[in-house]
Formats: C-alpha cells, sequence, structure tokens
C-alpha cells in the first residue's frame, strides 16, 4: 500500500474506535473534554508508534511463538516510559488521564496492529500507520471530548489558558454529557453518524 | 463490614462497567449472546479473583521491598497474560467442549481492561490481600452482571426494528447509557 | 525441551532489556516526580502559614493516641517559625457526596483559631460539590474559633459560623464535619483546655442523659402505671412512653416520650413538665431532618425557648416568643418545628390528662 493509504485507512477505512470499535475504555472515560481526549490521543500515538517501529525492527528476531508476550514486553515498557515523563514533566496531563494511562498497555489497537502490520511490513510503513491508527483514535476521541464538553459544560479547551465559555458564564449545562451515560450515549450515535458517512462514501466511490 | 462495602461499591455503585469504563470492549464483543456471556463471566471471574492474589504478593513481597514500583504495569501484565495462557491450556484439557464454546474469547481476558485496572486499582485502594481479592471478585461480579443485563436486552433488540445506522453496537451503546444512568441511581448506597 | 528454553530465555531477555530501558528512565525520572510531590504536601501549608519555617511530623506514639479517638486523622504537623511551635496542622477526611472529602486543617495556637483549610483530594461533582475547592468557601473558615463547634450558615458572620454551599450541602459538610473534628482533636490532645473527648454514648445512654438533664434533682425515673399509659396513649396518637421523675421518693414532675412526623421522617421528642405545670424543657432525639436547617430543632436556642413554659394552653411557635404560651419558630423549618410542637403539645394533654386523675 502507499504511505498516505496506509494513513488514510488509519483514519477512515478502519478507524480503531468507530470501526474496529477497540480501545473504547480509554475513549468513554476520557473524552469528557476536548483537551482530555486530546491528550490521550496523543499519548496512544507515542506508545503506537515506538511500540509499531520496535516491533518491525525486531520482527525477523522475535520468535513466532513468544511473539504476543514479547509484543506485550515492548508495549508495557512504553506504556511505562511515558507515564513516567508526564507524571514528572507533564502533571496535570498524568492526573486527567488516570488509571487509564497504564490501560494504554491493554488498548487491543496497539496489540492488534503490533501483531497484524508491523511484524510482518518494513520500519517506515510500520510507522506510517502506527501514525495513521493514532490519528483516526486521537481525531474521534477529541472530536468526541469537544461535543462532550460543549454540551456537558458549556466550555470548550477547558483545563487550558484558553477555556472558552461558549454559551455564557451562566450557561446551565447538563452534567449527564460528562458522565459515563452521556459517553456511552454519544459515542453510540458517533458511530452511528459515521456508519453513514461511510456507507455515502463508499457508494459515492462505487459510480 | 469493609468487605461487604467494597463489595456493594465494586458490583453496583462503582460498577467496573457502567461507572468505571472498563471491559467495554468484551462487554460489547460478547454480549450479543446470553451463552456466550455467561462463559466470558465465568472466566474472567477466575482470572480477577487469582490475578489479585497473585499480583498482591508480588507488589508487597517483590516491587516494594525492591523499590522498582514502576516496573508495576510491565509485571502485571505478564502475570495476566500468563495466568490466562495458563487457564486456556487448562480448559483445553480438561473440557474441550468449553473451550471451543469461548473460542477467541479467552485470549482477549488479556487486553480485558478490567483485569489489570483492577489489579493496579487494588494496590492504589491500599487493600490489604483479603480486601484486594474481594474487590477483585466484586468487580468480575458487577463485570458478570453488566454482560448478562446487556446481552438480555440485545437478544430483545435482535427482534425490534432498529434504524439502519443504529444497528449493531450504537443502539447497544445508547442501551448501556441507558444502563448506565439506572446505575447512577446506587451513589449513596455507600 | 531445548527449543522451549530457547524460547523463555529469548523472552527473559527481552524483558530484562525492557527493565533496564524502565530502571534508566526512572532515574531521570524519579527525583522530579519526588520533590514536586513534596511541593504539593508543603504547598498547601505555607499557604496556610505563610511565615513558617519548620513543617515536623508529630511523633507516631502522639499520632496513634489521636488516631483512636479520631481514626479519620491520618497527620498531624508542627509548624515551627522563629524557633517556636506557631501551629499545628492536620490532614483528615470526612464522608462526602462522591467519597471522601479529604481537609487539612491548619490551627493558630496564638488565639486557638483556626488558620486556615486547604481542600485535598475528593470525588464531589463537578461545578457544584467541587465549589468547597473555591476560596470564597474555604476563606470562611479563617480565623474562626475552635473551642466551640462551628456550624455552616449561608452567610456566615459569627465566630463560629462557616459558609454553606447552597446545593451543595452534603459537600459543605464534609469539610464542615472535617474541621470540627481537628479543632477537637486540637483541644484535647495539643492543649491544656479542659476538654473531654467525645465518648461514644449509645441511645440509652443518650436518653438517661436527656432525663437527668431535665430533672437535675431527680434521682429515680420510674415508669407509670400501664393502666394509665394505656388509657392515655388511647386518647393521644404522639404518646410513647411517660415516666415519673422522683427525688427522694416523691413524684416532681413527669417526662413525656413522644413520636411525631418530621421534615425527613419520624421525630422522637422527649418533653419533661413539673409538678406545677411548667416545661421544664424538651430534648429531640435521633432524627433525618435537614442538615444545618431542620437540625436545628437540636440546638439550645430553639430547645431553650420552651423551658419554663405553661401547659394549659396550647403551644405555638412564633419568630418572637414572648407569652407563656409561645416557643421559637425556627424560619426556614417550619415543618421541623411544626413536628416538635406535635409532640410536645401532645405531651401537655398528657400531663393534664394524668393530673386531673
Amino acid at each position: 500500500m502507499k504511505l498516505s493509504e496506509i494513513l488514510k485507512n488509519g483514519i477512515f477505512d478502519e478507524n480503531p474506535v468507530l470501526v474496529q470499535l477497540v480501545g473504547l475504555c480509554s475513549v468513554l472515560a476520557v473524552s469528557t473534554s476536548f483537551i482530555n481526549g486530546l491528550s490521550m490521543g496523543l499519548a496512544v500515538i507515542f506508545v503506537l508508534c515506538c511500540s509499531n517501529i520496535v516491533v518491525s525492527l525486531l520482527r525477523k528476531v522475535i520468535p513466532d511463538t513468544i511473539r504476543i508476550p514479547a509484543f506485550i514486553v515492548v508495549i508495557a515498557t512504553f506504556v511505562t516510559i511515558l507515564e513516567m515523563f508526564l507524571n514528572a514533566y507533564l502533571e496535570s496531563v498524568y492526573k486527567a488521564l488516570g488509571i487509564f494511562l497504564p490501560l494504554i498497555v491493554v488498548n487491543c489497537t496497539i496489540l492488534a496492529r503490533a501483531e497484524s502490520f508491523a511484524s510482518k511490513n518494513k520500519l517506515i510503513p510500520s510507522l506510517v500507520d502506527g501514525l495513521g491508527m493514532g490519528l483516526g483514535f486521537t481525531l474521534t476521541l477529541s472530536i468526541l471530548g469537544a461535543v462532550r464538553e460543549l454540551l456537558g459544560k458549556g466550555t470548550l479547551l477547558s483545563g487550558t489558558a484558553a477555556e472558552i465559555n461558549v454559551f455564557g458564564e451562566g450557561f446551565q449545562a447538563a452534567g449527564i454529557w460528562v458522565a459515563p451515560p452521556g459517553a456511552f450515549i454519544l459515542l453510540g450515535i458517533f458511530i452511528a453518524v459515521f456508519n453513514v458517512i461511510m456507507k455515502k462514501r463508499k457508494a459515492k466511490a462505487a459510480e | 463490614m469493609k468487605l461487604f462495602t467494597i463489595l456493594v461499591s465494586t458490583i453496583l455503585v462503582n460498577n467496573y462497567v457502567f461507572a468505571r469504563f472498563l471491559g467495554i470492549c468484551p462487554f460489547l464483543g460478547v454480549s450479543t449472546k446470553m451463552e456466550t456471556a455467561t462463559g466470558m463471566g465465568f472466566a474472567v471471574t477466575f482470572v480477577i479473583t487469582l490475578a489479585s492474589a497473585i499480583t498482591y504478593f508480588i507488589q508487597h513481597a517483590i516491587l516494594d521491598p525492591l523499590g522498582i514500583g514502576y516496573l508495576q504495569t510491565l509485571i502485571f501484565i505478564l502475570v495476566i497474560a500468563s495466568l490466562v495462557q495458563f487457564i486456556e491450556l487448562f480448559i483445553r484439557k480438561t473440557s474441550p467442549g468449553l473451550y471451543n464454546a469461548m473460542g477467541v474469547y479467552l485470549p482477549l481476558i488479556t487486553t480485558n481492561c478490567v483485569v489489570l485496572g483492577v489489579t493496579i486499582l487494588n494496590i492504589q485502594e491500599k487493600y490489604t490481600f483479603i480486601e484486594a481479592i474481594t474487590s477483585g471478585f466484586g468487580a468480575s461480579l458487577g463485570f458478570f452482571l453488566a454482560l448478562i443485563l446487556l446481552s438480555g436486552v440485545r437478544e430483545k433488540l435482535e427482534l425490534a426494528d432498529v434504524p439502519e445506522a443504529l444497528k449493531g453496537v450504537p443502539i447497544a451503546l445508547i442501551s448501556a447509557g441507558l444502563m448506565s444512568i439506572a446505575f447512577s441511581g446506587f451513589s449513596g448506597l455507600v | 525441551m531445548k527449543e522451549t528454553l530457547k524460547l523463555g530465555i529469548t523472552l527473559l531477555v527481552i524483558t530484562a532489556v525492557a527493565a533496564g530501558v524502565l530502571a534508566f528512565s526512572n532515574s531521570i525520572t524519579e527525583p522530579i516526580i519526588a520533590e514536586r510531590e513534596k511541593q504539593e504536601r508543603f504547598g498547601a501549608l505555607y499557604n496556610i502559614y505563610p511565615d513558617a519555617e519548620e513543617f515536623l511530623e508529630v511523633d507516631e506514639a502522639k499520632l496513634k493516641e489521636v488516631q483512636s479517638t479520631y481514626p479519620n486523622i491520618t497527620e498531624i504537623i508542627e509548624i515551627v517559625s522563629g524557633g517556636s511551635t506557631i501551629g499545628y496542622a492536620f490532614n483528615g477526611s470526612a464522608g462526602g457526596y462522591g467519597g471522601p472529602v479529604n481537609v487539612l486543617t491548619g490551627i493558630s495556637v496564638a488565639d486557638n483559631t483556626v488558620a486556615g483549610i486547604s481542600i485535598g483530594s475528593h470525588s464531589e461533582t463537578p461545578n457544584l460539590g467541587d465549589r468547597i475547592e473555591d476560596p470564597s468557601f474555604t476563606d470562611t473558615y479563617k480565623g474562626k474559633t475552635t473551642t466551640e463547634k462551628l456550624v455552616a450558615v449561608a452567610s456566615p458572620s459569627a465566630d463560629n459560623e462557616v459558609q454553606l454551599i447552597s446545593g451543595a450541602t452534603i459537600s459543605s459538610f464534609a469539610v464542615l464535619t472535617a474541621v470540627n473534628e481537628a479543632n477537637e482533636a486540637y483541644l484535647v490532645y495539643f492543649t491544656e483546655l479542659d476538654v473531654e473527648p467525645p465518648v461514644e454514648e449509645t441511645e440509652e445512654e443518650k436518653e438517661a442523659r436527656f432525663m437527668s438533664e431535665l430533672f437535675a434533682d431527680a434521682d429515680e425515673f420510674t415508669p407509670i402505671d400501664e393502666g394509665l399509659l394505656e388509657s392515655i396513649i388511647a386518647e393521644n396518637i404522639f404518646v410513647r412512653e411517660i415516666f415519673e421523675a422522683k427525688a427522694g421518693g416523691e413524684v416532681i414532675g413527669y417526662i413525656f416520650k413522644t413520636i411525631s412526623g418530621g421534615y425527613g421522617g419520624e421525630l422522637p421528642v422527649m418533653t419533661g413538665i413539673s409538678l406545677d405545670g411548667t416545661i421544664t424543657g424538651i430534648r429531640v432525639g435521633a432524627n433525618s431532618e435537614t442538615p444545618g436547617l431542620g437540625t436545628k430543632i437540636e440546638e439550645p436556642d430553639f430547645q431553650d425557648s420552651f423551658v419554663g413554659k405553661a401547659t394549659e394552653e396550647e403551644l405555638v411557635a412564633v419568630p418572637s416568643p414572648a407569652a407563656e404560651n409561645e416557643v421559637q419558630l425556627i424560619s426556614g423549618a417550619t415543618v421541623s418545628t411544626d413536628g416538635v410542637l406535635y409532640g410536645v403539645n401532645g405531651a401537655r394533654e398528657a400531663f393534664l390528662a394524668i393530673i386531673s386523675q
């Protein structure tokens, strides 16, 4: 596949969240605001790319029978490094991601990409695949976060200095959108909408 | 008494699926049929309870005394992966029928966020050994409960007249959202 | 076998390399994290005691002693400045809406007042309960007394009044409880003041204490004759039990236990009436009235307004009680007040029924 195709694949056709339906735990929990969604997305991109790079580099070296545990070790290592550095240098992000930071280890996307792509492809394509999947994840997560934040708190970019009260100071938002139920419902709607859009695109492409 | 509080909290008030967002992937993947849901529920309960015990020992006997707490994520996930591997072999030997029925879902327990999540939370909440096992057991029961509830609903949804775009996962998620609202009514219990 | 061994070793090597990489990153990041955590702990303390020079952990034995009475206090820190102790800070917690609320209470040794408080970790509702973190809330604790129990009100002004956030009463009360506990622990264990640590009372012990308070001269309380009690209960829906208060074998009055309905549920009320027909006092038992509002029926200001009142006429509640049949009305808690009144009036009627015998 061409590199640009690999990239687009991760964002649209095989979008980890909306199509493959993996890593949903983090998606639901961390999409409480745009910044939180973005932070988690960037964290996943980091781990995904690093892991894909290492797995691709070592693909001829790791014996087949123990490949899954080996991948897990690689992923867990990068996640731990990320945890340490976030805790030291970006404490607010570390706290915002909470337990979902170590849980990146069990984000099915990363293991799946290592298994189905990076272990079978060269370095550059693997890196681009990681980037594509990561971007798909990040975009979805950030947009979902922005919507939940808007509906649930009436703000955008909350948690940063640039926080905007979109509906004005006195707006009483419906807190349910930033709570668990809102996450489930909005994600369901997102997936439905995405499916409709993708169907239309495919129909147009087929003409 | 604290054990009871932990149980009620993990099963109802802070249900791992509806309140803590853990175990969503298998939650959606396995809840299409009551049968697979039950099988998964049992397997997860066994793995989590055992993992809670083992990881407790590892944290307190190895990681803490040696000051290598940062290896927690790595070691815990390896323990869990090994446990699942071991159980898979065990079930394959003793009950091939069950092994076939569970199929691909067994290895998926490794990536079930609930398992790793519970083991890490047990340490964070500074539970004692018995409390850790109780919390693990309660978490899996809560997961089991969520699984059964949603699969019951989804079996009915299969026969309902759902708009095309919402069929499958979207409507399942929305149903889960409504259940989550219901479960949030438990807050204030403990 | 050799194959398995080779695989095992390969995995071990991979894990060992991983562990090595992690040990390296740990060595870089750990000192930074440790330093920051220390800043966090002491940052809050510096906010409360800007002149502080040293923070010392109170010794283990003393901490354990305090914890035996106040188990929710996890840490006590001595604040030193210019060579002398200027304050003590207590890290404690109380149950809030979404879980425990951690509160750091700093007390000034100089005048036994609250130097300031700092809210730690909690799980209160965003934009509602988490307003307890706002300075507009925490500042109302500064300079307040420790020798009196603090109360939370909408517009705090007195020395013992602090902020109550409307719509976030449970969160506000969590902080109040934690601070009151810290204050008490301070008075009991760190001052020479004669403050008794609270004794855990059973309901029976509490009732016995109430009875002695209503009739200080009595040495005996005996239930009245069964038949008489039954005939009174038949006419009176609130009365449950009646006791004779005796001093030296002579009856000096009666105690009536009634149960009426309040705002949040049942209201048990105890009324003491002396032989000459005046009320010696009332006590309200375990209830579910709204904290900070309906629960004002437990306070002396309300209960004292019953003392010395007559029993010939029905008692009524008014904002400024003056006449012999007027008692205090708690504004904003009329249902609770009425509940108490039903009980006391019931006691009154039962008394009249007894002396007409």
